[in-house]
């Protein structure tokens, strides 16, 4: 590791830039095709099926047959769609995960590189950005399909996400009150003092509005409202095929993977254990591998949560879905912002 | 080149990258459609999917102007947001004028909130 | 330089979207156009060290109105089917001529103010603490009454809005199927 630590800071910053991009970008790929066999393979238990198994070792190369059947199926792009946005609407629905993932720290560190793409002090706010501009891909693939389905499915959905960030932004605001900061490397080490400083314990009525709101702007069930098959045949993406489709398909779990990863930086407490002293910095390569394993597995636990809830529970209707938004979640946000300011008050 | 601006320089390579990537295996599709199975459309093929019935009428049918009655809401209380994390960040160090001030910036909107659900804005009907 | 060629590149960028915008046929085209300007601009705040200014540019125009206006342009069904006609050539010369004077009147005032007051002032708009503390001091020097100004301006926003988006949809209610 002699020649690392020789050459010129620049290079040296370059070097492991372009390497924390890759391993992103791989292990996301890698992440959504397991989550994806994860969900069928769950499904199968709930529903006492079997599930895919033939492929490989217990069906774990599913995910690799399922990538080569999306690429040789035909590219097929109907008559009445609008060209442009029909090709773009596939490439935006991924890059909000993507952009997502760019500001959460994933292990404390390795050597002396911090295990975070882009340390931002606005950190949060540039995820609300990220969250807002994750619409577009909906509104596009809707408009582009020019084609009822779609078109309502996209409207829909939009309405849905734009609710349910009012009450995302207004739930994460009492974290920013205990921790003092936006940077979500501070936020973490704000909850490396022990299990109970973790902030899902600390703020539960916060953790439980933000898990909720993490169900309806990955539009997973119970809030599935856009691909509501028995309403939309399958929503915004209806007349979509081939790889085009498995981008959409990807993105779902892409985001899935995006949002849980930003519940365990906020309020699980990110690569932290509070055991063995891994709530502190590795202090060696093997613990910085640890913990960012920690980090997955705690990903992998939310993932497979949301995964649960989709198969156990039924869609809400659109009208108690605004309802549930509007009427009871955000009226409880702001009363929980305005309570948790009056108990910090009392305590100081 | 200040290490204060590096995460933003950075961010703005991933931002390249995070374009280009999803894009790559559309591409690939795309050129692999064009030399080994190239389209082959027909009539039923092109037209709108609408589970097989044949599509009546204009795509642009009048929506519900509810939704965009939502989206108003969204706006106003969008803007709160973001005001309220400056205030949060700072809240730690406040004197209590302050926090009066934003309890009271609050409540008007919350009162705006209470306006809007008792005209039956917030209610899908 | 790189600071020089990133900030001519995104204003080339910003120029070119917002020139887009105003020639567009088609008015989810021109959104798309006002949706790429928003992003440029959003950059140059970047660029310009005013992080938490960027950020709120994505959130709340990007984010909130651009999705509003495509919103709009969804809901009234034909819009965007609909190809607007060039206006003839005279209007177009008076809208140049009336743009390059407001250009003009509004780059003689920048350049005739003096920014050297506010240059303190730049090194803590990064830090939304600063933001914070000011925007919510009552003491002099604050923003407390601003502020509180702005929660009066939002809720008259609301409140206006909301009334007449009601009146147009109980108007329009009926006539037309709904969906």
């Amino acid at each position: 590791m002699t020649w690392l630590n020789q050459l010129d800071p620049t290079w040296q910053f370059l070097l492991f830039s372009a390497l924390k991009v890759g391993v992103a970008v791989v292990a996301l790929l890698t992440l959504v095709a397991y989550t994806v066999i994860l969900e069928r393979r769950l499904a199968a238990c709930i529903q006492d099926r079997i599930g895919p198994n033939r492929v490989g070792p217990l069906g774990l190369l599913q995910p690799l047959a399922d990538g080569v059947k999306s690429f040789l199926k035909e590219d097929f792009v109907p008559g009445h769609v609008r060209k442009i946005y029909f090709w773009l609407a596939p490439a935006l629905i991924m890059i909000p995960a993507l952009l997502t993932l760019a500001v959460i720290p994933f292990g404390s560190r390795l050597g002396s590189q911090p295990l975070v793409i882009a340390d931002l002090n606005v950190g949060i706010l540039y995820t609300f950005g990220i969250v807002s501009l994750g619409v577009y891909g909906i509104v596009l693939a809707g408009y582009a399909a020019n084609s009822k389905y779609p078109f309502l499915g996209g409207i829909r959905s939009t309405a849905q996400m734009i609710s349910y960030e009012i009450a995302m932004g207004l739930a994460v605001i009492p974290v920013f009150m205990l921790a003092g900061d936006l940077n979500l490397s501070r936020i973490i080490d704000y909850q490396s003092h022990g299990l109970f400083s973790w902030l899902a314990f600390k703020l539960p009525v916060s953790f439980v509005l933000f898990g909720i709101t993490a169900f309806a702007e990955t539009n997973r069930t119970p809030f599935d409202m856009p691909e509501a098959e028995n309403e939309l045949a399958g929503g915004y993406n209806v007349e979509y095929g081939s790889m085009k489709f498995a981008m959409f398909f990807m993105a779902e779990y892409a985001n899935m993977i995006a949002v849980s990863a930003m519940i365990v930086t906020l309020f699980l407490g990110g690569w932290t254990l509070p055991w063995f002293g891994l709530d502190r910095p590795a202090a060696n390569l093997w613990v910085g591998l640890l913990q960012v394993g920690i980090f997955l597995g705690k990903v992998a636990a939310w993932v497979s949560f949301m995964i649960w809830t989709r198969w156990m529970l039924p869609r809400f209707r659109y009208d108690q879905l605004m309802k549930l938004g509007w009427e009871r979640l955000i009226p409880v946000a702001l009363a929980n912002i305005v309570g948790i300011a009056v108990w910090l008050w009392m305590k100081s | 080149m200040s290490t204060e601006q590096h995460p933003y320089i950075f961010l703005a390579v991933f931002l390249a990258v995070a374009v280009v990537f999803p894009l790559i295996p559309i591409a690939l599709a795309w050129l692999w459609a064009q030399t080994f199975s190239p389209a082959k459309p027909g009539p039923d093929k092109n037209s709108t999917y609408e589970c097989g019935l044949v599509s009546r009428g204009e795509v642009w049918i009048r929506f519900r102007p509810e939704y965009y009655l939502y989206a108003i809401l969204f706006l106003v209380f969008d803007v709160e947001t973001i005001f309220l994390l400056p205030f949060a960040v700072a809240f730690l160090k406040l004197p209590v004028g302050a926090c009066v001030a934003m309890m009271g910036f609050l409540l008007l909107l919350l009162e705006g909130l209470l306006w809007a659900w008792q005209k039956g804005v917030l209610h899908w009907k | 330089m790189p600071f020089k060629f990133f900030f001519y590149l995104i204003a080339l960028f910003v120029l070119y979207s917002a020139y887009f915008v105003v020639t567009a046929r088609n008015l989810f085209r021109s959104a798309m156009g006002l949706l790429a300007v928003l992003i440029g601009i959003a950059g140059m705040y970047l660029l310009l060290n005013a992080q938490f200014l960027s950020a709120v540019q994505v959130v709340v125009y990007i984010g909130g109105i651009v999705v509003l206006m495509v919103f709009a342009i969804l809901l009234i069904a034909d819009v965007t089917q609909k190809v607007f006609e060039q206006s003839p050539r005279w209007r177009q010369g008076l809208i140049g001529a009336a743009s390059l004077l407001w250009f003009s009147l509004l780059a003689g005032s920048m350049l005739s103010y003096r920014f050297g007051a506010a240059a303190a002032a730049v090194d803590k708009s990064g830090s939304i603490r600063e933001i914070g503390r000011a925007l919510l001091s009552p003491a002099a020097g604050g923003y407390a009454l601003p502020f509180e100004v702005i929660s009066l301006l939002l809720i008259a926003a609301l409140v206006g809005a909301v009334t007449v988006a009601r009146a147009d949809a109980d108007n329009g209610e009926g006539k037309e199927g709904k969906a």
